[in-house]
Formats: structure tokens, sequence, C-alpha cells
């Protein structure tokens, strides 16, 4: 991916109306809003998602409404940020640039997380690997 | 690969592979089948010792039961697993039944261990073993007049001769699993061994898996073995209504179908001859009373796999399989799926499907660049 431009929001938006054509996606000034249902696994919820884009900073990923659930005591979900926003990549890698294209990175690793939200969800266990941070980052890219 | 660790591309193919581990979950461990096979070989030797009076009667000693059929399942809670031995002698068959059944005891009471942990029980002799293991061991003669593997037992109780064929039975068992060839990674050796090694579950037949389940979840019904739905029960309908499904979710789905069928549709309590040995109705033991606690439980099971089969979300699918085989059996089988989701990922053969993001192993899928979940785990 390296070496490649930056994509700006109208390409990241028409990348996501190619690959995922069931997916409202629209360009409001700066800024990229997808919504769609993702389906993780055939055994699985199908989970309502959001994605938020601005050039310049992180996509943000929401699957809103209270469809992620803590476990008993109120075990905060593993890898999320706060609001329970799906933790998808390590900023500090650099594994998301503005050169990929949000419909097959972020979209893909959002399936990703959500088969393993619902196993943790079974079992308490986060069997999807990741690294761990202890303190809170900002959202920026 | 013969065949991919977990199937992503249907809910049945998904349930399968849930299963799958559910079955591995249930194996014996390596420990437990090497402590039974180990005093197995000692009572065996023991049996056909030189000096043993058992020696002018040649006798042939060999597994007969779930541990000869490789449906053995790690005891249920408090329950003790155990491995049916047949002590076969020759030349014994004028003899009266009791006289053979003191002779094969009288052996077994020489022994100074044996002695002190020997049970005389309705049919075999049975050695309790410290911890949850136990030895039943079944004095037989050949049957000539039935002919082939065909052997008498003695009963203590009716003093009498009863049929049966346990190496019949199991030869026609595994016919029955090879109605298909096996999935899995390879073939099951055609032949029967004399212990069979512990095959790794994903090497077993599917109707061998099935057999575990429907005695597992028996147990979690029953809290136990109980008489109203013996082992050998469950696996001759299952085996006799098998038709090679490869699919475990499929083969449990119809086998309850046909079971319910035959018990709602048939007046009084039905046969189950030994398909081996007519003379032998393994239902036998039914009394108005367990046969309904069978029925009931048929029915329960009926219910519960519909419900497991429309459960969405893995979460739910958990507890639907911890209500059909016991929670900590569930929760082990849905780590293995998501461990082995994992081990996937890592050597870059999950994807996602095209459209529509769901996760998948199919060569068809977009491949997903590499990342690391991030946050506190």
């Amino acid at each position: 991916m390296r070496g490649k431009r930056r994509l700006n929001i109208r390409e990241q938006a028409a990348w996501m109306r190619n690959n995922l054509p069931r997916f409202q996606t629209e360009v409001t000034g700066r800024e990229l809003i997808c919504r769609g249902n993702i389906q993780p696994t055939p055994l699985s919820r199908e989970y309502k998602v959001v994605i938020h884009y601005e050039f310049g900073y992180r996509p943000r990923v929401f699957v809103p409404g209270g469809q992620l659930r803590r476990r008993d005591h109120g075990e905060p979900i593993p890898h999320t940020y706060a609001d329970d926003e799906p933790c998808l990549y390590y900023p500090a890698n650099a594994e998301w640039t503005s050169e990929m294209k949000i419909a097959t990175t972020i979209v893909s690793w959002l399936a990703l997380w959500l088969m393993y939200y619902e196993i943790w969800s079974a079992t308490g266990e986060w069997l999807g690997g990741g690294i761990e941070h202890k303190t809170e980052e900002k959202p920026t890219e | 690969m013969a065949h991919p660790a977990i199937a992503l591309d249907t809910r049945q193919g998904q349930l399968d592979s849930l299963l799958e581990q559910v079955c591995l979950a249930l194996q014996l461990t390596l420990t437990q089948y090497r402590d039974a096979k180990q005093k197995y070989e000692a009572v065996g030797e023991w049996l056909s010792a030189d000096e043993s009076l058992l020696q002018a009667f040649r006798p042939m000693i060999y597994p007969q039961g779930s541990m000869r059929l490789g449906t053995t399942n790690r005891p249920w809670g408090r329950e003790e697993f155990d491995l049916d031995l047949v002590c076969q002698l020759h030349g014994c068959g004028g003899a009266h039944p009791l006289a053979v059944y003191d002779l094969v005891h009288g052996r077994l009471d020489e022994h100074g261990t044996y002695k002190q942990i020997l049970e005389k029980k309705k049919r075999c002799l049975r050695l309790n073993y410290a911890g949850n293991f136990h030895l039943d061991i079944l004095p037989a003669c050949p049957d000539p007049p039935r002919g082939g593997t065909c052997v008498k037992v003695p009963d203590r109780k009716l003093e009498c001769w009863m049929p049966t064929n346990p190496i019949g039975y199991a030869d026609w068992f595994f016919d029955r699993c090879r109605y298909k060839p096996p999935m899995g990674l390879g073939y099951m050796a055609t032949d029967v061994r004399p212990l069979p090694s512990p095959v790794p579950s994903e090497m077993k037949y599917p109707l061998q898996r099935a057999v575990q389940l429907l005695k597992r979840h028996r147990d979690s019904y029953f809290d136990g073995n109980p008489e109203a739905a013996r082992s050998v029960v469950l696996t001759t309908l299952a085996a006799t209504f098998y038709r090679g499904q490869d699919s475990l979710t499929a083969c449990l789905d119809d086998t309850i179908n046909a079971i319910l069928w035959l018990v709602e549709s048939t007046p009084g309590i039905i046969a189950i001859p030994n398909p081996t040995n007519l003379d032998e109705n393994f239902a036998d033991a039914w009394t108005e009373e367990t046969y309904d606690q069978f029925k009931e439980y048929i029915r329960n099971f009926r219910q519960q796999l519909d419900a497991l089969m429309a459960k969405r979300g893995l979460d739910e699918v958990n507890k639907g399989l911890g209500t059909l085989f016991g929670g900590s059996i569930a929760i082990k089988a849905v780590n293995a799926f998501g461990g082995l989701a994992k081990g996937l990922r890592d050597e870059n053969q999950l994807r996602v499907a095209p459209k529509t993001a769901a996760v998948t192993a199919a060569a068809s899928g977009l491949s997903i660049p590499r990342n690391n979940f991030f946050g506190k785990a």
C-alpha cells in the first residue's frame, strides 16, 4: 500500500458503493457516512453498523442502539474505545492509512471483530488477538 | 488439509463445526484411555494365564460396547466410565450357566487385588477400581445353533443362558458407519482392533459422533445413564436410521425424527432386536414407566434441537449447545471454534464474502489486510 496516494472522500465513497452496494453511502461536505448490515457468520446476528470518516481523522465505526452487550458484571467489551466503539487496528503500526480503501479494510476488520465479539459474548474469552493499550487513544489518524 | 478446520458457509455447516468441537471435548483424555487399556490388558492376562483354570477352555478376551465402537464419552459428572470386556470360553456350551459364571469368578477371586474390588452383577463380573472407572467382565460361550459370532452369556438371576453377539454387533455398527466414507482427515481402518486406539475425533465416522452426542444429551437429561435410555438402545436406533449423512446436524435431526416417528406410531413398547442376534432384545428392560420416560426424553431432544437450530448469535448458540450437552462442554467447543478461526486468520485463510462482508474461509472471498485489534483486552 506504501507509495500510493491518499484517497479522498469521494474515492472512498466510490469504493464503498462498488464493493458494498447494499450499504447506504453518503458524502456530506467533508464527511463520508456509510450505513449497512453485517452478519459476520451464518449463525451470527445481523448487526447494523455505521462508519464515519472525515479526511485527516481515523474512520470511526459504530454498532449503535445497544446491539453490543456487556457480559455479566458490566465487564467492558474487549478491544473497544469509549462508548464501546470497536478498535479495529493498531494506530501506531499505521495498519490503516488514508491510502487504503475503507471498503476492503475497515469493513472486513469490523466483520472479524463482530465474530470474535460474539464468541467473547458466549464464553468470556477474546480469541481474536490484538494489542492492548493502557491509556485512551485520541481519535486521530 | 482434506477439509477446512471450520465451515463458515452455511448455518448447518457452521453448526456441524461446533458439534464436531463438542465431540472433541467429549473424548476420553489420553490418561483415562491409557489407564483403562492397561487395566484391560492386565485382567486379560490374568484370565488367560497358563496357570489359570480357564486355560482349558481357551479363553478369548475382547472388548465390547462403546470402547469397541469408538463411542465412549468422558464420564458425566460423578458417573463412572466403564470398559466392557468379554471373556469367551470354548467347549463350555453344555455347561450350566452358573458354573461358567462361577469359573470366571473363581479365577478373579484368586487375585489378591481383584478379590477386593470384585462385585457380582446380573450377567457380568465387575471390578470397581479406585477413581471413577470400572471394568465389566462378561463370561460367554459360543452358541453354535445361532452360528457365526453369536455367544450366550449366563444370567445369574434367571439361571439361564442369554443370547448376544458383541463381535457381530460391532461389525454391523461399523458397516452402518461406512454407509458412506467418513468425513475428516482420513479413513478408519476397516478392521476392528482388539482395543481400538483413541482415534482422534476428526477421524471418526459421523455416526460415531452422533452416538456420542445422543449419549451426552441423555446423560445431561437424566443426569446419568439410566435404564430408560440405555446406550445400546440409542446406538442401535441411530445406526438403524443412519443413511450416510455427512452433516452431524442433519444426522441428529433425522435420527430424532425417525425415533420419534417409531415410538409415537407404535402401540405399546417397541422391541429393539440385536440386528446380529434376533433373539436378543435390547429393549427388554423397559417398563411402561421407563418407556414413557424414554419417549419424553426423545421429545425433549426434538425441542432442544429445534431451539438450537433456530438460534441467532453465537452466544445464543452456545446456550443451546449447553442445554443439550452441558454448559462447560459448550464453552469449550465455542472457544475451540474461535481458536480455529484465529488460526485460519493467522494463516491468512479467512476472507470476506464480496458484497456482504461476511467472514468466510472460501477461496472466492476477498483477502483481509493484516490488522491488530487494539484497546483493552
